[in-house]
Order: structure tokens, then C-alpha cells, then sequence
């Protein structure tokens, strides 16, 4: 119950983007048309639950007993940018369908700081293993969610008869606001 | 010693990055992703390819203040 409060709590009250403002760089930037969000939303989930995964490992068994965990966000940067990488390679040698939908977004989410932003939470919240990776599948929800949510209504914006001086990324920034009040409307359903 | 014990981690994490980037640049993708691996990397892919095609581009236009 507490690791379904958990993936909840990540995906909708605590919402990366809309809460804890990461990732908004792919945020504004992709939104664009749905088969590319949808796409690189799932791309997120995978690589934010893998990276999850391996992180915490390399903090609590090599960082930690080596007392060296003031080095954690280089060491997370460099461990995340080499599993992209690793993952990219293992997806377009398996199967060039997968590849196609979901690994040619993968080296955008290289430099998505949201993956490092869950990575570095979950370390420093000093939860266990399995909370860890409830909150990683949680905060990869939460972003495929919000970003559909975003281009559709960006998508009826383009056609919407907006004033000119709001056009393009000021009502983007107006909508994006709107979005994240609504959202805070959730935080008392846990 | 930690000193030691630093730069022989970061040193493993850079090698680690470095060789797994090599190695997937050593592999090609398909011809039948080379369309979706160009869509996606393509500059009219962001929101703000109007007004250039990089990250500095698209600050320097939010701060223009036209008449």
C-alpha cells in the first residue's frame, strides 16, 4: 500500500515537471506532435526506472562505503549518460522496430535533468530499494502524463484564436502555469 | 589514499562513459531507421526552431524585446 502511495504520490502531487520543475526543457521543446511525445514519454519511463535501478546500487555499495558521496551527481551524470548509451546499443542491435519507437529518443534523454533529478532524490530521501524504483516508475508516469496532456492542448492552441502578443511560447509558459495549479488540486488524495 | 581512491572511481566512470559511447557509435543505424533517427534529431523537432536551432538561440529570442 505504501509503495502504491508512493508511485501515486510521484506520478500525480509530487509531479516532476509540473512540482519539482525538471525536465522542462523537453517539456517545451518536443511538444510538438503526438507520435513523437508519446514516443519519448516511454523513452523517459524506461530510462528513469533503469537508472533508478542502477544508481542506487552504485551509491549505497561503492559511494558510501568509499566515502566519497560528495562526487554522487558527476559519478549519476556519468553512470546515466553511459546507460543511455548502453541501452541505445542494446535496442538497435535487438530490434529496429523498438528502435524506431522508442530508441531514437533515447540520447534526448541524456541530458534530461529529470532522470537526475529522480536518481538524486532517491538518495537523498534514503528510501529503500523498491521505494526507490516505485518513485522512478512514479516520476516517468507523471512526465509521459503531463507532456500528452501539454501537446494536446497545445495542439488546440495552435488553431485557437490566441492575442498575437501571446502567440508561441507565452501562452505555452501561461498554459504550462494553468496546468500545474490544477495538479496542486490532487495533494490531498493521499 | 581517498585521493587516490577519487580519481581511480572517476576514472572508471569516465572510461565507462567514453567506451560505451564509442561503442555505440561504432554501430550504425539501420537504413530502416534512418528516416525516424533524422526526424527526430532534425531542428524543426523543437518548439522553437523559428527562431534558431540551439539553446542559446531560443534564450537570446526570449529576451528580444520587440516593438
Amino acid at each position: 500500500m505504501e509503495l502504491l502511495s508512493i508511485l501515486i504520490g510521484a506520478m500525480l502531487i509530487n509531479n516532476i515537471v509540473l512540482m519539482q520543475f525538471l525536465g522542462l526543457c523537453s517539456f517545451f521543446g518536443v511538444s510538438t506532435n503526438m507520435k513523437s511525445v508519446v514516443g519519448m514519454g516511454f523513452a523517459v519511463i524506461v530510462v528513469i526506472t533503469l537508472a533508478a535501478a542502477i544508481t542506487y546500487p552504485i551509491y549505497y555499495g561503492i559511494l558510501v562505503p568509499l566515502e566519497i558521496t560528495y562526487i554522487d551527481t558527476i559519478a549519476f551524470i556519468l553512470v546515466i549518460a553511459s546507460l543511455v548509451q548502453l541501452t541505445e546499443l542494446v535496442i538497435k542491435r535487438v530490434s529496429k522496430s523498438l528502435y524506431k519507437s522508442l530508441g531514437v529518443y533515447l540520447p534526448l534523454i541524456a541530458s534530461n535533468c529529470a532522470v537526475l533529478g529522480v536518481a538524486l532524490t532517491n538518495v537523498s530521501s534514503e528510501a529503500s530499494f523498491m521505494e526507490s524504483l516505485m518513485f522512478a516508475i512514479g516520476s516517468g508516469l507523471g512526465y509521459t502524463l503531463v507532456i500528452i496532456t501539454f501537446t494536446a492542448i497545445r495542439m488546440r492552441l495552435s488553431t485557437a484564436p490566441v492575442p498575437k502578443a501571446m502567440k508561441g511560447m507565452p501562452v505555452a509558459l501561461v498554459t504550462a502555469g494553468l496546468m500545474a495549479l490544477a495538479f496542486m488540486g490532487l495533494a490531498g488524495i493521499i | 589514499m581517498p585521493v587516490l581512491i577519487l580519481f581511480a572511481t572517476l576514472f572508471v566512470l569516465f572510461v565507462l562513459f567514453f567506451g560505451t559511447m564509442y561503442l555505440n557509435a561504432m554501430s550504425p543505424v539501420s537504413d530502416d531507421c534512418q528516416e525516424a533517427y533524422k526526424e527526430v534529431r532534425a531542428c524543426d523537432a523543437c518548439v522553437l526552431h523559428e527562431v534558431g536551432c540551439g539553446f542559446r538561440d531560443a534564450l537570446e529570442a526570449m529576451k528580444e524585446v520587440r516593438p
